[in-house]
């Protein structure tokens, strides 16, 4: 009777474990097929991501997006859930067009690696810009897209363009004023 | 004493953590954390994962855990401990680990008294190869029941601790836990395959030897 009975729990441990490891192959096989190790547009991530939730406290926010060659793309006044960070903003205006590479834990955090199409080459990289309201002055982003929270009325910029370990990336506007940071 | 247990095994498992810190989702804490429990009971196992956790998300090479961040991470080890406490109360770890007990104290008693030097030799020998693949037994099906039940409780504290990394970081829980499952899962399945391997290989013997030795369930531990 006993030995019947650990028969059976042998059984429930092991075919747990099966279900368990084929979701997990699944679930590794869906993100290498859908995203290659980046995020696109075809990746039901993305859908989760910038599928706004009913009844979320709202905040609205504007970007900016320069793309290095004069040309420049405004999304004002943008409402979005005060829950979302600068990444999940940029996804949604995007309609995800962004390529990133994601670093998974500790780090949790997204490198971008291309916007609406453009992507970085050689030098040229995307880099994100805070707009300071208290200073009136932009400030380059010393933390990672995942870490910047969203404020009701807060600006954001993405540029395009050359940088260096040495200095930081041109600023969004030219000859706008820039600070090293907002507070 | 009880008490006495937690530093120990917190230093186990923060010096080997330190040692493998250069193989992500690589480390043998998850084991002494259900060694812990499993041996000494659940207090030892939760006082020893969230020492750890204390410690190592505080002081670490890749940066410290936010504070949210860092209760998932210690409720994530805590299952650990959960799960050695609950498999040390069920029948089928007791008689595996008696069984196991019994054949060591078979493969101790002596062998061939009252023959010939060379045909006890010969006696001996045999004896002891036979006891070797009798003595492999136990600890294959120990192997088994361990491996699996650290893998399970590894899945758990994946899923745990990849939804709590992304809860303040999307709009409803249910998307946390997706987008925490999928994008967290080369790193998961890193983890439990190595779990498993820890579980069923060094767990059996550490218990086993820890019986041995006379440090058995928590009531002998006064």
């Amino acid at each position: 009777m006993r030995t019947n009975s650990q028969r059976v729990f042998y059984l429930i441990l092991g075919i747990t474990a099966l279900t368990i490891a084929s979701a997990q192959v699944g679930a590794y096989y869906y993100l290498e097929k859908s995203n290659n190790g980046t995020v696109s547009n075809s990746s039901v991530l993305c859908n989760y991501l910038t599928n706004r939730p009913t009844g979320a406290s709202m905040i609205s926010a504007s970007v900016l997006v320069s793309y290095g060659n004069g040309t420049m793309q405004w999304y004002n006044e943008t409402a979005v859930p005060s829950s979302w960070n600068a990444y999940a903003l940029t996804m949604y205006l995007t309609k995800c067009n962004v390529q990133a590479r994601f670093y998974g834990p500790p780090l949790n955090e997204h490198f971008v690696t291309g916007i609406n199409g453009v992507a970085n080459q050689g030098s040229l990289s995307w880099s994100i810009w805070l707009f300071c309201q208290n200073t009136n002055a932009w400030a380059y982003s010393q933390v990672g897209i995942d870490l910047i929270s969203l404020a009701n009325g807060q600006t954001l910029a993405w540029v395009y363009g050359a940088s260096s370990s040495r200095s930081n990336p041109q600023p969004p506007l030219p000859n706008a004023r820039t600070v090293s940071s907002c507070s | 004493m009880r008490t006495a247990l937690i530093p120990v095994f917190t230093a186990l498992s923060l010096a080997t953590n330190y040692a493998m810190i250069d193989i992500p989702n690589v480390k043998l804490m998850d084991a002494f954390v259900f060694i812990g429990a499993f041996l000494f009971g659940l207090e030892v196992g939760v006082g020893t994962a969230i020492s750890i956790w204390a410690v190592y998300g505080f002081i670490n090479p890749y940066g410290q855990d936010d504070l949210a961040l860092l209760l998932f991470l210690m409720t994530g080890e805590c299952l650990y401990a959960i799960a050695g406490a609950l498999l040390s109360r069920t029948s089928v770890a007791r008689d595996l680990i008696a069984k196991q007990l019994q054949t060591m104290s078979i493969y101790k008693q002596p062998i061939g008294f009252g023959v010939g030097s060379d045909t006890r030799i010969l006696l001996q020998i045999k004896t002891r190869v036979r006891n070797l693949v009798n003595n492999a037994r136990p600890y294959g099906r120990m192997s088994l029941l361990f491996g699996l039940i650290g893998f399970q409780a590894t899945f758990a504290y994946d899923v745990l601790t990849n939804f709590g990394s992304w809860v303040f970081k999307t709009s409803s829980l249910y998307q946390a836990l997706i987008i925490g499952v999928i994008t967290g899962v080369p790193f998961a399945i890193l983890h439990e395959a190595s779990n498993l391997v820890f579980f069923a290989t060094v767990v059996p013997p550490a218990i086993a030897a820890a019986k041995r030795v006379g440090l058995h369930f928590q009531q002998r531990i006064t």
